[in-house]
């Protein structure tokens, strides 16, 4: 296993600017996510690692070399695609066994390793059989299996779990991650899914329209967001925003929009204007808990009750909206007024122009 | 809402035009099979099925040489061809690589292309080289106008190929054409013998190229010897339908075997643009 | 926090030139690629693309194949247009065309529409046959037809039985009914695969477009033009181009059939070059008959994809 690094790299397709001054570590061992919504650059990134893109600007390296220019097939590296890439007429044994016969592995090696890898991951049934007799599970096993046997410097995944349906989603995530844990391989994986990102990463690359956003652990990125982008795309139910204006009082500020106030303690200094971004689990009817800040009032829009919990997206009067977590099923109906607080310390505070955070209150 | 009318007419409409395509062919079967010496006026039974005909025509009319000609020519024909179309059909469908479109567009012109606006400098040209009445007159230029459908149908092929498919290849280290010959021919393998037999069908079937460039009996191919028959023997009507029969029995016995991909291959000419 | 680990960078392995934006990835084929095509493209270029122009040489010149040619420009084109018998033989084409592509096509999109709704089984079979005649050697297809209209053939026969006797004639021999005999031959020849063409092509109109139709009130012959025509489009350029081709470039039927005549009444410019060319020393005319024929394809098949390019899918 080795180390990634991705130096100031930067791909354009003719006008279009699919990634721009990327830079990223991840080391060795290292489970690291990009995630980040569809045209985000994650993809780019990952095929210019793996060599299937060429990067126009800045540097990749694969431990301490530098593989621009090498060929996909010499860095080793092994990638598991979306659809899988098993080729169609060898069968599961085969697919395995190819990337080790083209680097020309002694046979019992490669009979031992495929062996050790279909173990591993429960292909000993299904070493004879061909990709269209396989269930798409089965076949993502094989791909993984693929991979694994290379024993390689990297894996690289590029939304391996898209095509299965949700159950043996969150099933072969956990499976996913043990194996890396096993192999200790470093891996970059790419997928959409915030959730996916969140649960695996060991650390998670936010990435938006070409630019990385923010890298950080789970919690890192979930608690300290660097701007409205990352705060939004990151938790479910997302983080919700309004903009507000500040007046400075003795020792406190009050944020106010329209008819809403919100009165924190803050010693920094706070721009005139600000957006401020709370999530949803943060947001509580009042009485619920000591710590909130309000009280606000706003009128219910919808109510989605999930029985565990219930979602109350509210509108307030300056326009900001927020949504309730509230325990069990509520009685709530829509265009009735309720109030509600936030959770002191869970604020976050963002610059209005550059959408860049100011902190959190 | 199909009624059973529906179908019953949708039967006899399609058998209607069935036998209107197999009349002529089976009829031309049938007058093979009659006696030479009696009046061949319609489509009528033999009573006494004539196969001396068919020993006739093979032994006056030379058509074993015939039939060694043309296949040696199509065989050839067809072998290099296709090597060249799934060679160059792989690099347009999977390469990129400056001037590839402007390349291909150039091949397409070579699909419409008529042998007429070619053949008279071809004749002339072979013939200051001394190579006319050879098989090399035949083999080259048809080589050179199977191209473009072979190069076009393979190029469709590698086209519908997942990219994850050589990309997968490419990181296990595969070279390109190890990726060809490994990876994707092993599943290509439909797409290839629709080509061969269409490219093997036309050069049996061409008779314009074979007329000008050979006139020696020796390296004449089956459609131009049956041509020379039916001249020499026309008044023999019996003999010259069992010597056309003996010329279309290859490619309709490949027919009616591969049908499948001749159709195929015809029909999905529909994507050309 | 972004970077996590402060080792010195390493020094690149090579010196790396900056990059072109059009930098093709490392591994991915690029010059490898001329490579893989140059094989064909030499034997394409060698006896298709060169031999065409040298055909557009040729045109520009008198020339018998024997003694040295005469150079006369334009001549050979502007005789195309002024002697009569090449005129002629081009008319005889555009006949042909009726007969090759209009009438079969035109069969083969009535079989479709009315096939349009009803499930057939053994269509395998049907199809099959249907295409039977596409494979046929044309030489053998000349000489079965030659045998059908043959004076003492089998359709003079039919027509005896049927008490229509004095239609009987010879019908390759007959100025007149030359041309149209040949044409439907071509007819024969190609409506099996128009129909097959058309009846795949209708398979794959949805049939929720058909009812959608008829809960509007149409007709049937509505429903055609509205439904089943446009949902036709690809295949019907497909199979306009193909078979005006096929009706300029005949050669082998006429040769087979009637050379040409009887007098000029079937002569089509494929037969007039190779009489040319090889026969009265007029290799120059032979060449530019040649080339025009060859500039008429390509118009026409450009002409064919605009027309159905312009209006919207």
């Amino acid at each position: 296993m080795a180390t990634i690094r991705y130096e100031s790299v930067s791909k354009r397709f003719g006008e279009t600017v699919a990634l721009r001054d990327f830079s990223l570590d991840a080391g060795e061992g290292e489970f690291l996510v990009l995630v980040g919504p569809s045209g985000s650059g994650k993809t780019t990134a990952l095929r210019i690692l793996a060599g299937l893109e060429a990067l126009t600007d800045g540097h990749v390296y694969i431990g301490d070399t530098v593989v621009d220019r090498v060929p996909p097939g010499r860095r080793d590296i092994a990638m598991v695609f979306q659809d899988y890439g098993l080729y169609p007429q060898m069968t599961v044994f085969g697919n395995m066994a190819f990337g080790l016969r083209m680097r020309k592995v002694p046979k019992d090696e490669i009979v031992r390793r495929v062996n050790d890898a279909a173990r591993i991951l429960d292909l000993e049934q299904l070493l004879e059989r061909r990709p269209r007799q396989l269930s798409g599970g089965q076949r993502q096993r094989v791909a993984l299996g693929r991979a694994l046997v290379r024993q390689p410097q990297a894996f690289l995944m590029d939304e391996p779990l898209s095509n299965l349906d949700a159950k043996l989603r969150v099933q072969t995530r956990g499976e996913i991650r043990r194996l890396q844990a096993h192999t200790g391989v470093t891996t970059v994986y790419v997928t959409h899914d915030q959730v996916e990102a969140m649960t695996m990463g060991d650390r998670i690359a936010v990435m938006n329209h070409a630019v990385l956003e923010q890298v950080g652990t789970p919690s890192e990125v979930y608690e300290s967001p660097r701007n409205v982008f990352v705060g939004g795309f990151i938790g479910s139910p997302a983080m919700t925003f309004g903009t507000y204006a500040t007046e400075r009082g003795n020792g406190s500020v009050v944020l106010r929009s329209g008819a809403t106030s919100l009165t924190v303690s803050a010693s920094d200094a706070i721009p005139s204007e600000v957006i401020v971004g709370v999530r949803p689990e943060h947001t509580r009817l009042w009485g619920d808990r000591e710590d909130l800040i309000g009280p606000v009032q706003g009128r219910v829009e919808l109510v989605e009750a999930l029985g565990r919990e219930s979602l109350i997206s509210v509108a307030t009067d300056g326009g900001a909206q927020f949504i309730i977590q509230a325990e069990g099923l509520v009685q709530a109906h829509i265009d009735d007024v309720v109030t509600f607080g936030v959770r002191r310390g869970h604020i976050h505070l963002f610059d209005p122009e550059t959408t860049e955070a100011i902190g959190r209150i | 809402m199909t009624t059973r009318r529906d179908v019953i007419v949708n039967y006899v409409i399609l058998g209607f035009f069935t036998i209107s395509a197999l009349y002529p062919i089976v009829a031309i079967v049938l007058v093979a099979l009659q006696d030479p010496s009696q009046p061949v006026t319609g489509f009528a039974i033999p009573s006494h099925p004539e196969l001396h005909n068919f020993v006739r025509a093979w032994d006056i009319g030379h058509f074993s040489q015939f039939l060694r000609s043309s296949a040696l020519v199509a065989i050839a024909v067809v072998a290099v061809s296709s090597v060249l179309s799934i060679v160059a059909g792989y690099a347009f469908g999977t390469f990129r690589f400056r001037g590839d479109t402007a390349l291909f567009y150039l091949l397409l012109l070579g699909l419409i292309m008529p042998y007429e606006a070619v053949i008279v400098p071809l004749y002339f040209d072979f013939r200051s080289l001394g190579l006319t009445d050879t098989y090399w007159a035949l083999i080259l230029p048809q080589i050179g106008f199977s191209l473009p459908f072979g190069i076009f149908w393979m190029r469709a092929f590698f086209l519908s190929v997942p990219r994850s498919l050589i990309e997968a290849a490419r990181i296990d280290g595969a070279s390109t054409f190890a990726t060809l010959w490994r990876v994707l021919l092993p599943f290509g393998w439909p797409a290839v013998l629709t080509m061969v037999v269409i490219t093997f069908m036309w050069t049996w079937n061409e008779f314009l190229l074979p007329l000008v460039m050979i006139s020696q009996e020796s390296h004449q191919t089956a459609p131009l010897g049956l041509a020379f028959f039916q001249y020499k023997y026309t008044t023999d009507i019996p003999g010259v339908a069992a010597a056309s029969v003996i010329i279309a029995a290859p490619i309709m016995l490949i027919y009616i075997v591969l049908q499948r991909h001749f159709i195929r291959g015809m029909l999905s000419g529909a994507v050309k643009g | 926090m972004t970077s996590e680990s402060t080792r010195i960078p390493a020094q690149p392995v090579a010196v790396e030139a900056p990059h072109s934006g059009r930098a093709a990835p490392p591994g991915e084929p690029r010059r490898i690629g001329y490579l893989y095509i140059a094989p064909a493209m030499a034997f394409y270029t060698a006896f298709v693309l060169l031999p065409f122009l040298h055909s557009v040489w040729l045109s520009f010149f008198r020339w018998d194949g024997v003694t040295p040619g005469t150079w006369v420009g334009l001549g050979n084109y502007r005789e195309i247009l002024s002697d009569p018998s090449i005129r002629s033989s081009f008319l005889h084409s555009v006949v042909l065309i009726f007969f090759f592509s209009l009438l079969p096509v035109s069969i083969g999109l009535l079989l479709a529409s009315i096939l349009s709704r009803a499930q057939v089984r053994g269509l395998t079979f049907f199809r099959a046959v249907l295409f039977l005649p596409q494979v046929v050697t044309a030489v053998v297809i000349g000489v079965i037809w030659r045998w059908i209209y043959d004076p003492a053939g089998p359709l003079n026969h039919a027509l005896d039985t049927v008490g229509l006797g004095s239609l009987s004639r010879a019908w390759l021999g007959d100025f007149t009914w030359a041309l149209p005999a040949v044409g439907l031959v071509g007819t024969w020849v190609t409506a099996g695969f128009c129909m097959v063409l058309f009846l795949a092509g209708v398979q794959k109109i949805p049939t929720s477009l058909y009812d959608a139709a008829r809960v509007d009130g149409a007709g049937p012959v509505r429903e055609f033009f509205a439904v089943t025509l446009p949902g036709l489009r690809n295949e019907l350029v497909v199979v306009l181009t193909l078979t005006i081709i096929w009706a300029l470039r005949t050669f082998d039927l006429i040769y087979v059939t009637t050379r040409g005549g009887p007098g000029n009444s079937t002569n089509v410019p494929a037969f007039t070059l190779y009489q040319r060319a090889f026969f009265t020393g007029q290799v120059g005319s032979a060449a530019a008959i040649g080339v025009t024929l060859a500039l008429i394809i390509f118009v026409v098949v450009f002409a064919i994809t605009r027309i159905t390019e312009r209006r919207p899918a």
